[in-house]
């Protein structure tokens, strides 16, 4: 329950500190873009409006759990507001819990609020509403499982490391996770077995963020805006991984945070 | 909660994710091919894009329209020398777009000022999309369309209609065509009927645009041919050569003269009895192979 | 490192000490490799009755806040444990019955007084509820009903204080914890926080705070304790402390000059002319009737002698002043210090 009323004030924290102001732009963005493609008709304006509207709910929320997250404790810390937290009934986890959830239902409105306006722009594009619309969905889903695991990454790192320093790690974890799969194709080209061990070894130790792209899923297909989405397992596998990495990393964060001095 | 069951619930959760990671790499889709490793420029694309290969599939589909929207197609020395690994680009990054492919058969095979004239460039294209997209008729019909119509292999073309038209979800009628281009080799109703449709489909404007370009070049040319063909008819019965179309309807021959495609007029020849364009709208009109016109005759032969 | 999770002190000890600290230390590390070490608390050993006033005194840097925070959990000790109501700091649930006024109190920006009051309130377990006129009810005691829908951004520095102050009771704490809570109030509100604690501790609550404002720590407390470069110099009952300090006497004679008296120097600590008067100060015991006795043969005549008790004050600045006399008065107050 406390942990909820974390979560909540962080939750009234982010709305307060304008960060869902980002979706101003990204309205601006995705209603503009309608509108000049249904101007230049070139087909396909529908996938475009799609995937415009896709790298947004990914790249601010990126940006939100990145620069966000890294501050969600360590603001309460440098601004000593945490004094009034650890000094009440609170465990520290269950503060470090709040704060990661509170966030996440930051990101969760965000996203939800893009999907919304992804949906206006295709209703635009389209002339009325089409159930297929909802297959984009599912991608949406990962992308949000993908902001999830990035949120405890900063998460984890602030809980050890500086501000700056946590959004370094973070963000450069997050571009190689994408880039993860190279590990596993190293290990196989390379000849030493070291080498191959510790490829395979970088491989599974390091976020896969591969596993959440959306660009095997979203894409819309074809004159009738029939969208494909992706395979269940991949979907529940996506979601298992992402799901248990995030444990992994509170486990870590609670287990630092628990010994940590707050100034 | 102690630090042991922290690290308890850590080893539990780094397990479990180990094992997912196992899953989604035992799909095949999904794992790397090794010898792309950096090689070819959409691959570097690809993972450049952060998982946002689609947008930028996008972007280089827009490229396209913009590079081919940008040439002058009233130069007939136009070349076309970055459509081909433009459209293949688009195409790596998202292999779904069907569009892409079907602008590229038509742009990348029409000769020149219209596109590239390159017909390999355009089945190959074809090949790649009928490969990724394995529920798409519309891709073994445009390959049928080519051989139809640049390649004038009538055997082709019916093969690869039909192919078409045992797709899920194909029309009927494609598996008559696939017939009348085989019995009919250079028939310009089947041509006419193969643009119509393309025209009537197109959501591309400059797809679109050509194909009404065709249509009207394959009406003026059926315009000229029936024409000639009743002036023979003429000459064979009467034994001389008509003076004028006005000769000719009032013998009842012809019950009018249409005007052309593009506004002009038919003018006949009075020396020779061959038919043309008037001077202005001559220079649209673009050549067709002669099969067209001997089967044309042929059939008003029969009539 | 202890553990103090895992540590002793699960149960209740027959005595009921409130508030128990052994050998709590703190080491700051700081330096870019953490090398340096700075001793901020060296093995306090303390321990608050139930129901008692405590007075936390000590110079800039002593160390108070430092125990404060240990006792907080904000920091975590370099070794020792400490106790409060008979259970390890480790267990959360404890301080439920805990309130705590941090030194400079500061807040959530972005809330207004009256929702901070909810949200902490709710933290520590205040029931639903009883939340909302229990919020009433504290922003009208620290004057701050007006401001209640003001964002504390906007706060005083003293508005922030009260706040601080109000939020620290808003569970009906047994035990309070402030830390300098007379800094940046006003007179009124010095006052008002005076009669707060005074009626708080009626009511039971045991306080133990630190303040540098003497005169108010001396109306208040009925204990003290004295830190002085992170150790303890003296702890005890401030009635007794204060009788004990007591060993001068005060005599004022008028009709002499100083320099009749001058022979007299051996003997009083003290000897100031006020006019025609002298004021001597003698250590009890000693040679008061050698005083009088001069006095009078000098034609002069005593106008009184009354002991002198001295103020907290001057209890501090005796002990901070000469910090190597104090192992032997913590010896004989019967407190350890190190
Ligand atoms: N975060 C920290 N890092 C390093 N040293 C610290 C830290 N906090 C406090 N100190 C040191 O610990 C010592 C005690 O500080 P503390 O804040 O407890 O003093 P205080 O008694 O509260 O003083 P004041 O009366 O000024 O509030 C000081 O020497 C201080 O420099
Ligand atoms: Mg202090």
């Amino acid at each position: 329950m406390k942990v909820l009323w974390i979560a909540g004030n962080t939750f009234r924290e982010n709305i307060r500190d304008k960060v869902l102001y980002n979706l101003v732009t990204v309205a601006f963005l995705l209603v503009g873009g309608a509108l000049l493609l249904g101007e230049l008709s070139i087909g396909y304006e529908m996938k475009i409006i799609i995937d415009i509207g896709m790298a947004s709910v990914s790249l601010t929320g990126v940006l939100i759990a990145v620069f966000i997250g890294i501050s969600l404790v360590q603001k309460e810390i440098e601004k000593r507001t945490i004094y009034n937290i650890v000094s009440k009934p609170v465990s520290r986890h269950q503060f470090l819990l709040g704060k990661f959830l509170g966030l996440l239902f930051t990101l969760a409105v965000n996203v939800s609020l893009m999907v919304m306006a992804i949906f206006a722009a295709l209703i635009y594009l389209n002339g009325r509403w089409d159930w297929s619309f909802l297959n984009i969905l599912p991608a949406t889903l990962l992308i949000f499982m993908e902001l999830v695991l990035v949120t405890a990454l900063s998460l984890f790192f602030s809980s050890f490391s500086t501000p700056v320093l946590s959004a370094v790690f973070t963000l450069s974890l997050w571009v190689a996770g994408h880039f993860n799969n190279d590990f596993l194709s190293f290990a196989k080209l390379s000849k030493s077995p070291v080498a191959e061990f510790t490829c395979r070894l970088l491989y599974y130790l390091l976020p896969n963020f591969s596993n959440f792209d959306s660009n095997a899923a979203p894409t819309a297909i074809q004159q009738a805006g029939y969208l494909q989405t992706p395979e269940p397992v991949v979907l529940l596998a996506a979601f298992a991984y992402g799901s248990l990495y995030t444990v992994l990393l509170l486990a870590a964060a609670a287990g630092i945070f628990e010994r940590r001095d707050f100034k | 909660m102690k630090a042991l069951h922290l690290g308890i619930l850590a080893a539990a959760c780094a397990l479990g994710a180990f094992q997912c990671q196992r899953v989604l790499d035992s799909r095949s889709s999904r794992t790397p091919k090794e010898e792309i490793l950096y090689l070819s420029d959409p691959e570097i694309i690809r993972r450049a894009s952060l998982g946002h290969a689609s947008l930028l599939a996008d972007f280089y589909w827009l490229r396209t329209i913009q590079y081919y929207g940008s040439k002058d197609r009233s130069r007939p020395d136009q070349q076309y020398d970055l459509l081909d690994p433009l459209l293949k680009l688009a195409v790596s990054l998202d292999s779904q777009m069907i569009l892409v492919y079907r602008f590229g058969a038509i742009f990348l095979s029409e000769p020149p000022p219209i596109g590239a004239g390159n017909v390999p460039a355009a089945l190959a294209l074809l090949d790649e999309g009928i490969r990724k997209n394995p529920e798409a008729w519309v891709l073994p019909y445009d390959k049928g369309f080519v051989y139809y119509w640049q390649n004038k292999d009538y055997r082709k073309a019916a093969e690869w209609f039909f192919q078409a038209s045992r797709y899920a979800g194909a029309p009927n009628e494609l598996a008559l065509l696939a017939e009348s281009a085989m019995n009919r080799q250079g028939d310009l109703e089947t041509a006419q009927q193969l643009w119509q449709q393309r025209y009537e489909e197109a959501t591309n404007e400059k797809v679109k645009l050509n194909a009404k370009k065709n249509l009207q070049n394959l009406r003026a040319h059926r315009d000229k041919w029936t024409l000639e063909w009743v002036v023979n008819y003429f000459v064979r019965r009467e034994k001389h050569l008509p003076a004028s179309w006005e000769e000719l309807i009032q013998k009842g021959w012809l019950k009018e003269v249409p005007m052309n495609p593009w506004g002009g007029t038919y003018i006949l020849d009075p020396q020779n009895g061959s038919v043309g364009l008037d001077e202005a709208t001559a220079a649209r009109l673009s050549p067709l192979p002669d099969d067209y016109r001997k089967n044309l005759w042929q059939r008003l032969d029969q009539r | 490192m202890l553990n103090l999770q895992e540590g002793a002190g699960e149960c209740n000890q027959a005595m009921a000490a409130v508030i128990e600290t052994i050998g709590l230390s703190k080491t700051y590390r700081t330096g870019f490799w953490k090398r340096k070490k700075g001793k901020a608390l060296e093995s306090l050993t303390l321990s608050v009755e139930e129901g008692e006033v405590f007075g936390f005194l000590g110079p800039n840097g002593a160390g108070k806040t430092t125990t404060l925070k240990l006792l907080m959990r904000i920091i975590r000790p370099t070794s020792g444990e400490a106790s409060i109501l008979g259970y390890s700091i480790g267990h959360p649930h404890v301080y439920s019955q805990v309130g705590y006024l941090p030194e400079q109190p500061y807040f959530y920006d972005y809330l207004t007084a009256e929702e901070l009051l909810s949200y902490l309130g709710r933290l520590s377990g205040v029931p639903s509820k009883h939340l909302a006129s229990r919020v009433t009810d504290l922003l009208k005691r620290a004057g701050l009903f007006e401001a209640r829908s003001l964002q504390l951004r906007k706060f005083s520095k003293g508005m922030l204080q009260r706040i601080g102050l109000a939020q620290a009771v808003i569970n009906d704490p047994k035990v309070l914890f402030l830390d300098e809570p007379f800094s940046g109030l006003d007179p009124i509100g010095r006052r008002e926080l005076r009669e707060m604690i005074q009626q708080l501790n009626r009511q039971g609550v045991t306080i133990f705070f630190s303040s540098h404002i003497l005169s108010d720590l001396e109306s208040l407390c009925n204990r003290y304790a004295i830190l002085h470069q992170g150790r303890l110099l003296d702890s005890g009952k401030l009635e007794e402390a204060l009788d004990r300090e007591s060993q001068t006497i005060e005599v004022v004679a008028g009709g002499v000059r100083k320099e009749e008296a001058l022979c007299l120097e051996d003997l009083v600590q003290d000897m100031t002319q006020i006019g025609d008067r002298v004021r001597f100060l003698v250590p009890r015991e000693a040679g008061l009737t050698r005083i009088v006795e001069t006095v009078e043969r000098a034609g002069g005549k005593i106008l009184t002698i009354h002991p002198v008790r001295p103020s907290l004050e001057e209890v501090f600045f005796r002990r901070i002043r000469v910090p190597s006399a104090a192992p032997s008065a913590i010896s004989s107050a019967g407190m350890s210090g190190s």
